[in-house]
């Protein structure tokens, strides 16, 4: 120790995550959310983010929606910062192989397909589309649970319970 | 390589790429550099973001009434480049 510099520890990985692109926008607007407080865990190390550009895309298309820019004030400047920050903290994978086809909603394949590409073991979600995959009621989530079984599609505050349970 | 936390001046710093310390540079000078990089990009963003957090505050709604209505435009989002195609 010298100066007032500590190094305290090595920060353990907890988890390897995919972010639904909302989940991005939640925590860009409300930082104390459980949204908020994952991007926070990811930016602290705690959970390895992953990222690619079909997701990055999907984040800038929902920012552009006319509604979004009047209630939540988003420009195209404080899109592109909080996109930067998200490249930040982020390990970014340029080309992600089309693996799952969703049957509900195809255009939720770019996540399932990352999380696979990367190992990740969680997908963090609000998507009820993506939820039902971990319904094992259902023939969508048993099928889903036994072809991809280290994969979980959790909302926000399951995956801080998650973590905080490590 | 894992990260490395340190903690300087207060805060909590990620030293995600410890390797960039230089043969010969004194711990301090290059957490310290690292420490004040970090606070003053994330104070920027802050800055930059704020606005946005005001506008959310000023809405009323809740974090389940905005992760609602960012789900809804995600799919009329969707729902419009299907018809687009």
């Amino acid at each position: 120790m010298r100066c007032g510099v500590t190094l305290v520890e090595t920060t353990k990985i907890i988890e390897r995550v995919v972010f639904d692109c909302n989940i991005f926008l939640q925590a860009m607007a409300n930082p104390a959310g459980p949204a908020g407080e994952c991007f926070q865990q990811a930016s602290n190390g705690v959970i390895r983010l992953f990222i690619s550009s079909e997701i990055l895309s999907e984040f800038t298309e929902v920012a552009n929606r006319p509604v979004l820019q009047q209630k939540l004030s988003l420009t195209d400047e404080r899109v592109n910062a909080f996109l930067q920050e998200i490249l930040g903290i982020s390990d970014f994978i340029p080309n992600v192989a089309p693996v799952y086809q969703h049957p509900d909603d195809p255009k939720d394949n770019i996540y399932i397909d990352l999380a696979i590409a990367t190992s990740a073991t969680v997908i963090t979600t609000r998507d009820k589309d993506l939820l039902r995959l971990m319904n094992t009621n259902e023939p969508l989530g048993r099928d889903f649970v036994q072809q991809f079984p280290m994969i979980s599609v959790l909302t926000p505050v399951q995956l801080l319970a998650r973590i905080s349970s490590v | 390589m894992l990260p490395i936390k340190a903690h300087y001046d207060g805060q909590s710093i990620i030293l995600d790429e410890p390797a960039s310390l230089q043969v010969g540079q004194q711990l301090y000078v290059y957490v310290a550099g690292q420490g004040n990089s970090q606070k003053s990009s994330r104070e920027t963003l802050n800055k930059i973001l704020q606005p946005v957090r005001d506008a959310f505050t000023a809405s009323g709604m809740t974090d389940d009434e905005l992760a609602e209505l960012l789900e809804h435009e995600k799919h009329a989002m969707r729902g419009d480049s299907r018809g687009n195609n």
